[in-house]
């Protein structure tokens, strides 16, 4: 397998792990009933912080000299429309669904905060720094 | 519940940050540049050879006996490029030299040179290191080590951070494996440097400069051990993760991949060589099987391309690659160097078999 089958590979994967998160985020916000709602706000928090950790990750290891950068654009809209819409559905949920599980769903969302800063700030100020 | 005003403009600026965040960070691959200079024939013949893959700053040497043709793709003869491991094919022939010169012999041992007494290392000869059969490993590959260069590497930053001492440590603490068996390590030829340079009673830079570069003329060729050192008008490289590269400049990782070069100077570089008057051009010579159907010499390997034995080295940074290719007997050479991570190799290739 040739470097170039490596990254389309690899690419496409990530792209549609983000691409079914972001859908799926959607879907959570469309049917607030259904299995795969919205439960609380730390849940809303948590999947916004989610969806633009990935596409932060998303950007930073596809090796996109090899894979089509209109993918990156289309799942920033998704992504972007995705996060929006669950904003909009923020003051109807609950602070705590009582299920037990806010905390879990606390930690998620500040280890993907985490994530997010550690992998942007070499991508934005690394060049600067070091050039 | 109808959502108020004020919630659809909070939602509204999410989306529109989250598309302005995407848009600062969008990779964004060059495209080959279209502004060329040089020698008509060979950028005809070099344009579609570079126009398949994302490229940006593309520099041809030709060297045909006496003749030399140059083509640049936004470039110029001044442009300065990171070499990557063609660093190596200098430090080999920095070796060769201090051979020649009694400093050291092939079969001298690292530990009879450096400090790493008692160590699998020290039992490893300048000969073996010289020509990836020492078993050390590619990388170090102490955990620690490991770790951090397989953090800066995924986060597209510079991993070659270590200094002189740590990469002398680095060596001291590898395990050996396949000694005898051709491992390509850049571990192994950074030591290496460091211990023709100590043998010769100096450091690396100064060996590089003193010995190659002045003698040959290079004089725009530099070897920056930091960010500090490097020019303001340094040429940018592109990573493959389509932004600009973070530049490798290199201090204790220097032996093996950390000059950077214009096309001038590397004009001169494989003149000397075709030449014979490059010191330590003995380096050159093909003497064991590399284990991929081709043989290496000193830092140097000699391929078969349809019957013409071609020595080449080539280098492939994250940001940068090029491909040094001399055919000795035809006293052909083609050197490329391009500001992208894709190599080279297929395009040198295709340019030097053209003529021979």
């Amino acid at each position: 397998m040739n470097d170039q089958i490596i990254h389309l590979f690899t690419g496409g994967l990530l792209s549609l792990f983000l691409a079914f998160t972001a859908v799926g985020t959607l879907w959570a916000v469309r049917y607030p009933h259904s299995k795969r709602r919205l439960l609380d706000r730390w849940d809303a928090v948590n999947r916004i912080a989610t969806m633009v950790m990935l596409l932060v990750f998303f950007s930073s290891i596809v090796a996109w000299v090899h894979f089509p950068v209109a993918v990156w654009w289309a799942l920033t809209v998704l992504v972007a429309v995705a996060c929006g819409s669950v904003v909009l559905r923020l003051p109807e949920l609950e602070r705590d669904a009582g299920d037990g599980k806010i905390r879990r769903r606390k930690i998620s969302s500040i280890f993907s905060g985490v994530t997010f800063i550690v992998l942007c700030v070499p991508m934005v100020l690394a060049v600067p720094l070091f050039h | 519940m109808r959502p108020t005003p004020r919630t659809v403009a909070a939602a509204v600026v999410t989306a529109l940050l989250v598309l302005a965040g995407g848009a600062l960070i969008r990779p964004a691959p060059p495209t080959l540049s279209t502004a060329e200079r040089g020698d008509p024939q060979l950028l005809d013949r070099a344009r579609p050879l570079f126009t398949d893959e994302s490229r940006d700053l593309v520099s041809i040497v030709e060297i045909d006996e006496g003749t030399t043709a140059t083509a640049h793709f936004g470039a110029d003869d001044d442009t300065d490029y990171e070499l990557g491991s063609i660093s190596k094919a200098m430090t080999a022939l920095l070796l060769a030299d201090a051979i020649e010169r009694g400093e050291v012999g092939e079969d001298t041992e690292l530990g009879q040179i450096l400090d790493m007494e008692g160590t699998p290392a020290a039992e490893v000869t300048l000969a073996e290191l010289a020509s990836h059969r020492s078993g050390m490993p590619y990388l170090p590959d102490r955990l620690p080590d490991r770790v951090g260069m397989g953090v800066l590497n995924f986060l597209a930053l510079n991993p070659y951070i270590a200094d002189t001492d740590t990469v002398i440590d680095q060596a001291a603490a590898a395990s050996l494996e396949g000694r005898g068996e051709f491992t390509y390590s850049n571990l192994g030829f950074a030591v290496l440097g460091h211990a023709v340079a100590e043998a010769a009673g100096t450091d690396y830079p100064s060996l590089l400069r003193e010995r190659l570069l002045k003698p040959l003329g290079m004089d725009d060729t530099t070897l920056p051990a930091g960010s500090s050192e490097l020019p303001d008008d340094a040429t940018s490289g592109n990573s493959d993760r389509g932004r600009t590269g973070v530049p490798w400049t290199v201090d204790g990782y220097a032996p093996m991949g950390g000059v950077r070069s214009t096309s001038a100077d590397m004009e001169l570089f494989a003149r000397a060589l075709l030449e014979g008057t490059a010191p330590g051009i003995q380096a050159l010579e093909p003497r064991w099987d590399d284990g991929r159907g081709e043989e290496v010499g000193l830092g140097w390997f000699t391929l078969d391309l349809d019957g013409t034995d071609i020595t080449w080295h080539n280098g492939i940074g994250r940001s940068f690659t090029s491909m040094i290719l001399l055919d000795r007997e035809a006293e052909r050479a083609v050197v490329v160097l391009n500001n992208t991570g894709i190599d080279v190799d297929a395009e040198g290739l295709e340019l030097i078999g053209e003529h021979s």
